[in-house]
């Protein structure tokens, strides 16, 4: 994907100095990717703008309440723009209130924050309310005009520029194959709380809880929180993408299903990802507050307080240990099991097997 | 897009411009050569689409919303939309069932669509075509920055990853 980034940059001459990347480089995520400090995001930023349900769009709402009573999720609180005009309402609040802040925080996770720094422009992006290359250029001005950092606008728009098209690329490319791709042999059914969001683990309580009230929840939210459980769990990738599918309002299977089953799944045997996303819950604790709100303790791999996320991500590791081996990008994860004892060993194993008897699987 | 006055919409159509709920741009290249005069766009909310998989409710609303908002769009410009609501009770519920339908009753020359983001309605769509033995013809989705084919390329290790003159053009030489 960077030197099809690299490509599209050169081609389309965004972020360019002649032949060279502005700010002479192409990438500046390493001055990205803060965790809040424990004062979390600044409470006196503005709020997102909202885009009120007009009659049509109230019409609407009374028509799926009716036609889909059955079906998961909220709509009192639905306030997505739905027109052009509103779309380009949206872009610009984002450009003006978010985008300077975005790199930083794009990694970011904080309890009842659904949105962040994050752009809500998926949506309109996605039914073609908004054209990519109106948002690049947007994004773009804003850094050359002053109003942004550079590693905010590279990093905002290697998400559209870059990832956005990539994914449809690999789409078409590889299917209709690719939908059946099950790389790690994942066979568990998805526990039952994604449909419900009734967890102990906070984490995936709020992620699941603003899912089902917003049909959204962001990048790393969706990548490290929800798809991180459904990975170390080993479900199913097809379940997984049946609920990703389902959940979010942006969701279109050509951008869904690599970013689910490839990025996130590892499913398609490192198509998408040159490794499995795997991480124990240190990681959710290092980006966010959801464990000090919670019962269960990311620095303990077995026991009552273990943190699921934690036994799960060393039961990974030693499922998986001869594929993680073989890969210079997760050696160093799979060496730290290898130094398991044989009983240590046997306390992950026992305890993941509890947690899998104790969480009820989706029917 | 033209605006001039629509024809009469039991008037057999030249071009049938079928457009999805992930396709609400007028500068897409369906709408290439579009003549109100003789063209007509189709719409569909069906309930397929939304149980495939046990969708969100603000998923579909949110499709639906912003069809009914380019429904409207188009509709003051002077395009004849046939769109059936899902709450319409001969909705046929799928793709297939409503694009035979409309086919049957109104017997358009050629159905245009821009490539859809999801391979089963393509699929669907091409097979529905087909048994109707109506010509179509699929045309690209410019919206994106890297075409199908100049990505292949990209993956073959050749470069040059955008619209080559080919791909972009369309065809609008058929006369009305």
């Amino acid at each position: 994907m960077e030197f099809f980034y690299r490509e599209l940059r050169r081609q389309h001459r965004v972020l360019m100095e002649g032949d060279e990347p502005a700010g002479g480089a192409w990438n500046f995520d390493a001055e990205n990717r803060e965790a809040f400090g424990k004062d979390g995001p600044d409470p006196l930023r503005s709020p997102p703008r909202r885009f009120p349900p007009d009659a049509t769009t109230r019409q609407v709402l009374a028509l799926v309440e009716d036609h889909f009573a059955k079906h998961p999720g909220a709509l009192h609180d639905f306030d997505w723009p739905v027109t052009p005009t509103d779309a380009e309402l949206a872009l610009d609040d984002f450009l003006t209130h978010r985008l300077a802040e975005f790199g930083r925080w794009q990694d970011a996770m904080w309890t009842n924050e659904p949105w962040l720094f994050h752009s809500r422009l998926s949506a309109a992006l996605n039914l073609k309310l908004l054209n990519p290359r109106r948002v690049i250029a947007a994004a773009e001005k804003a850094f050359r005009s002053g109003r942004v950092p550079l590693p905010a606008a590279e990093g905002f728009i290697r998400q559209i520029l870059g990832w956005r098209e990539y994914v449809r690329g690999i789409y078409w490319r590889h299917m209709p194959g690719y939908i059946g791709r099950n790389a790690l042999g994942a066979q568990h059914a998805l526990p039952d709380f994604y449909w419900t969001g009734e967890t102990d683990m906070a984490c995936l309580r709020d992620a699941i809880g603003q899912t089902w009230r917003y049909g959204y929840a962001h990048h790393i939210q969706r990548l490290m929180v929800t798809g991180l459980f459904a990975l170390l769990w080993g479900a199913h990738p097809r379940r997984v993408h049946e609920w990703y599918l389902a959940a979010y309002v942006d969701a279109v299977e050509w951008v869904e299903l690599p970013n689910t089953l490839g990025m996130s799944q590892y499913a398609d045997g490192g198509l998408m990802a040159s490794k499995p996303y795997i991480a124990s819950g240190k990681y959710i604790q290092r980006m966010s507050n959801y464990c000090a709100g919670c019962r269960y303790d990311p620095a303990q791999r077995a026991g009552p307080r273990a943190c699921p996320f934690t036994t799960l991500y060393w039961d990974f590791l030693l499922r998986h240990e001869a594929l993680l081996a073989k890969n210079p990008r997760t050696v160093m994860q799979v060496r730290n099991a290898v130094r398991l004892t044989p009983s240590q060993r046997r306390e992950i194993t026992d305890h993941a097997a509890r947690l899998r008897a104790a969480i009820p699987a989706a029917t | 897009m033209a605006t001039r006055m629509k024809f009469h919409p039991q008037t057999r159509p030249r071009h049938l411009v079928l457009v999805l709920g992930d396709q609400l741009n007028q500068d897409s290249a369906a709408f290439d050569g579009f003549d109100p005069a003789c063209d007509a766009v189709w719409m569909a909310e069906v309930a397929k689409e939304s149980t495939h998989v046990w969708s969100h409710k603000a998923r579909i609303a949110m499709f639906l919303s912003a069809m009914r908002h380019f429904h409207d769009t188009l509709h003051s410009q002077g395009v004849t939309v046939h769109y059936r609501p899902l709450n319409d009770v001969t909705n046929r519920g799928s793709f297939g069932g409503e694009l035979t339908a409309t086919t049957g009753r109104l017997r358009p020359q050629r159905l245009i669509w821009v490539e859809p983001g999801d391979w089963r309605v393509q699929t669907d769509l091409e097979s529905t075509a087909r048994a109707l033995g109506v010509a179509f013809e699929v045309r690209p989705d410019r919206h994106f920055l890297c075409s199908r084919e100049a990505f292949t390329r990209h993956a073959r290790g050749e470069s040059n990853c955008g619209w080559s003159s080919s791909t972009a053009s369309c065809d609008a030489s058929i006369a009305c």
